[in-house]
């Protein structure tokens, strides 16, 4: 072997454990702030609170008011029942009792205090600790019992049920006998996720894949043939200069002959915060926790976004001098902008994290994922941008409807109302928004303190890649026909 | 026999020249609808081939609409062709209109970084030939003045300078430039020359026959789109010459 093929290999391998060492280390923090978020989650299979439209009665000593149904809450952590005591003062202790159905044991008993009910309200049973392993009660029939000491007719609280509700596998009796519908109860708890139990499998399965694609990508790369890999890495090395060198003119132009300069990158998020926080907090007397966060997070990501896309949406039509004339991959153009874009968000960042300090909410090993979720808006915007900016050359129009578009996009997005605004049927409306998961996830870590679950890291990825492709594809298909058009 | 590094084969470019060429997405809707989108087909370049070897200085002659500038634009990569491919083995500097990525907002500093990242260059090349360009260009105190307040003349000789502090491979020179007042007109032309004399490959295109024959090793007569006459210099501009009298 001569010298130089000797240094090829050494390269390939060189880069190949740089890939691996970053893998890792990527994946092990992710997991550090991922904490027990990747093991736990709360239960897909909750039973909401639902509304009453029947009374079943005085609870009267004796009677017996039941529920069977069919449990597959893993971790089953609290049963309610909707009780309610007329609006008077009642008399006689209320107990409530959870039976594993199979098993005929007693799980949890309570005795309630019927004058602490209130009208129609849901009281609750903590279950306790019933770990995760084994799965206890998952898949097992339940029995909520409730019933009286001592009440007397007239004088004692209620339970209440829906006619029209169905349980799966439920069955609710009265005194022992079936009546159609449903006791009001509900009942929540935590599940398992595989993720995390897996999680050493997953990172070890996907190093596999990756190595493998690594190595064919070497092998087309040895041969001469086309790859994705390193022909990316090459143009990147050739074209950094320029992108670094065209986010600078951007940046510097944008805050010449301003007194402030860079502090409005600052001041704008902050700014546009106060006045949105000062109307909608009267606005809206919503029952947000944290409000102001909740709001800026919001602002802070959706603000980016549109700047970001308007910006890159005339880059190839307003560069058209350049792209007559010198070759670039025409790429750069938006990409170049959403980048400079970015820079500002990464300052803008401090205003949140400066109302974080204020409002006094902690900081969290969970805050080591932000630059994730930075870097999948980032890539959103740059999918939007590659796609719509390859429209526009076609169809000026674009930059018309996409000052209407981003106005419908940040109203149907809930930066600054709550997501409960929506009844629960038009809440689906928000999973076919991208903004919706990156601001969710957001407001997860800043204002819960938590890493939010697995499959919200999947969703946020799958938006920016399917953003990325779309854009990206559309661009490629067109860009031979730019020039012309310009 | 030095290599080819340059190989034009059967380029064909057509450029549909719309009636009434609609840019707004409604009248799009409304005329693809009335399948009333007409285009008229004008065939800029017709099965263009040729090749260039390494250190060759090639002469492209040919009346106005000749299709000579599309032709530059496709080997320098800026368009497409419709037809056919070019071959290209190394980089190549394309000289076609001085100083179009410049900034005015920035200084004229900042604006050789970014005038040199746009053609190309590296940051270490550019740095390295950093001194050189503000000294060719006489503007050493003017350097970190924005460009808005430069006069024409001083934006057209900052352009010039770093367009020309090249070593590229391949040059595309589209005509001549010589810019500013009396003196720097003649710096510059001697830099060009300087350029053009220096071994890289070059396309030049010039209405001047005087030049070319000069320059050019060989020449590359375009008529109506068609190559016309290839061949050695003389013999082309005798014909070229007959023709246009």
């Amino acid at each position: 072997m001569n010298k130089a093929v000797q240094n090829q290999v050494k390269a390939y391998i060189k880069i190949y454990f740089i890939w691996v060492l970053f893998y890792l280390v990527f994946l092990s923090l992710l997991y550090i702030a991922g904490g027990k978020e990747f093991h736990i989650r709360e239960s897909r299979h909750t039973i909401e609170e639902f509304p009453a439209n029947m009374i079943t009665g005085d609870i009267t000593a004796g009677r017996k008011i039941e529920q069977i149904w069919l449990n597959k809450i893993s971790q089953i952590e609290r049963v309610g029942v909707m009780l309610s005591n007329y609006g008077k003062e009642v008399y006689g202790n209320v107990y409530i009792e959870l039976w594993n159905e199979e098993s005929k044991e007693l799980l949890v008993k309570q005795i309630i205090n019927p004058n602490e009910i209130g009208f129609n309200q849901y009281v609750y049973l903590e279950v306790g600790d019933i770990p995760v392993f084994p799965k206890k009660l998952e898949n097992t029939m339940l029995r909520l019992v409730v019933s009286s000491e001592n009440g007397e007719a007239n004088m004692s609280a209620t339970a209440l049920y829906n006619s029209g509700q169905e349980v799966e596998e439920g069955s609710f009796f009265l005194n022992g006998e079936e009546v159609a519908g449903s006791l009001c109860f509900s009942a929540y708890g935590k599940e398992e996720v595989w993720t995390g139990t897996y999680y050493k499998e997953i990172m070890f399965c996907g190093l596999l894949i990756c190595s493998l694609f690594y190595w064919i990508a070497v092998w087309l790369h040895w041969h001469g043939k086309r790859e994705p890999f390193f022909s990316t890495a090459a143009l990147l090395k050739k074209y950094i200069f320029l992108i670094e060198q065209l986010v600078n003119r951007d940046f510097k132009v944008r805050y010449k002959r301003s007194v402030l300069g860079i502090f409005w990158s600052f001041l704008n998020p902050l700014l546009t915060m106060t006045v949105q926080y000062i109307v909608f907090s009267q606005l809206f007397r919503s029952d947000i926790e944290n409000f102001p966060l909740y709001l800026l997070s919001g602002l802070v990501v959706f603000n980016f976004f549109n700047e970001a896309v308007g910006q890159a949406l005339g880059s190839i039509v307003y560069n058209a001098s350049l792209i007559t004339k010198v070759y670039v991959p025409k790429y750069i153009y938006p990409v170049t902008k959403v980048l400079s874009s970015s820079i500002n968000f990464l300052i803008s960042m401090l205003p949140l994290f400066l109302v974080l300090i204020v409002t006094g909410e902690p900081i969290t090993k969970a805050f080591i994922v932000i630059p994730f979720i930075m870097l999948c808006v980032i890539a959103f915007a740059i999918g939007v941008g590659m796609l719509l900016s390859s429209l526009m050359v076609f169809f000026r129009d674009i930059q018309f409807l996409w000052g209407i578009i981003s106005l419908l996009w940040m109203y149907i997005t809930p930066i600054f109302y709550p997501e409960s605004i929506l009844s629960a049927q038009y809440q689906g409306i928000f999973h076919y928004n991208a903004m919706y998961y990156y601001i969710r996830f957001l407001r997860k870590i800043v204002i819960d303190g938590v890493s939010p679950e697995p499959l919200w890291y999947v969703q946020c990825v799958a938006c920016s890649a399917a953003a990325l492709i779309i854009g990206g594809l559309v661009f490629q298909k067109t860009q031979d026909k730019f020039v012309m058009n310009l | 026999m030095a290599r080819k590094i340059i190989e034009v084969v059967d380029v064909s470019m057509q450029f549909k020249l719309e009636q009434n060429k609609e840019k707004s997405l409604k009248g799009f809707m409304v005329a693809a609808l009335q399948k009333k989108i007409q285009y008229e087909v004008f065939q800029a370049l017709e099965d263009i081939s040729f090749s260039v070897k390494k250190g060759e200085v090639l002469g492209i002659i040919g009346k106005n609409g000749a299709g000579k500038s599309t032709l530059l634009k496709i080997i320098s990569g800026i368009m497409k062709p419709t037809k056919g491919k070019v071959e290209v083995k190394g980089n190549i500097v394309p000289m076609l209109e001085l100083g179009s990525g410049f900034d005015f907002e920035l200084t004229g500093r900042e604006n050789i970084f970014l005038n040199g990242a746009i053609l190309g260059y590296s940051k270490e090349y550019l740095k390295q030939k950093y001194k050189e360009i503000v000294n060719f260009s006489e503007l050493e105190r003017f350097i970190d003045t924005p460009i808005r307040n430069y006069s024409s003349g001083m934006m057209m000789r900052l352009a010039f300078s770093i367009a020309t502090v090249v070593n590229p491979e391949v040059l595309i020179v589209d005509e001549i430039l010589s810019v500013g007042d009396a003196s720097f007109q003649e710096k510059s032309r001697t830099r060009m020359l300087e350029l053009m004399g220096g071994g890289t490959t070059v396309f030049f295109v010039s209405h001047d026959l005087s030049q070319i024959e000069a320059m050019c090793n060989r020449v590359l007569w375009l008529q109506e789109g068609k190559v016309k006459m290839i061949g050695n210099t003389e013999a082309v501009c005798a014909a070229y010459k007959n023709c246009y009298g």
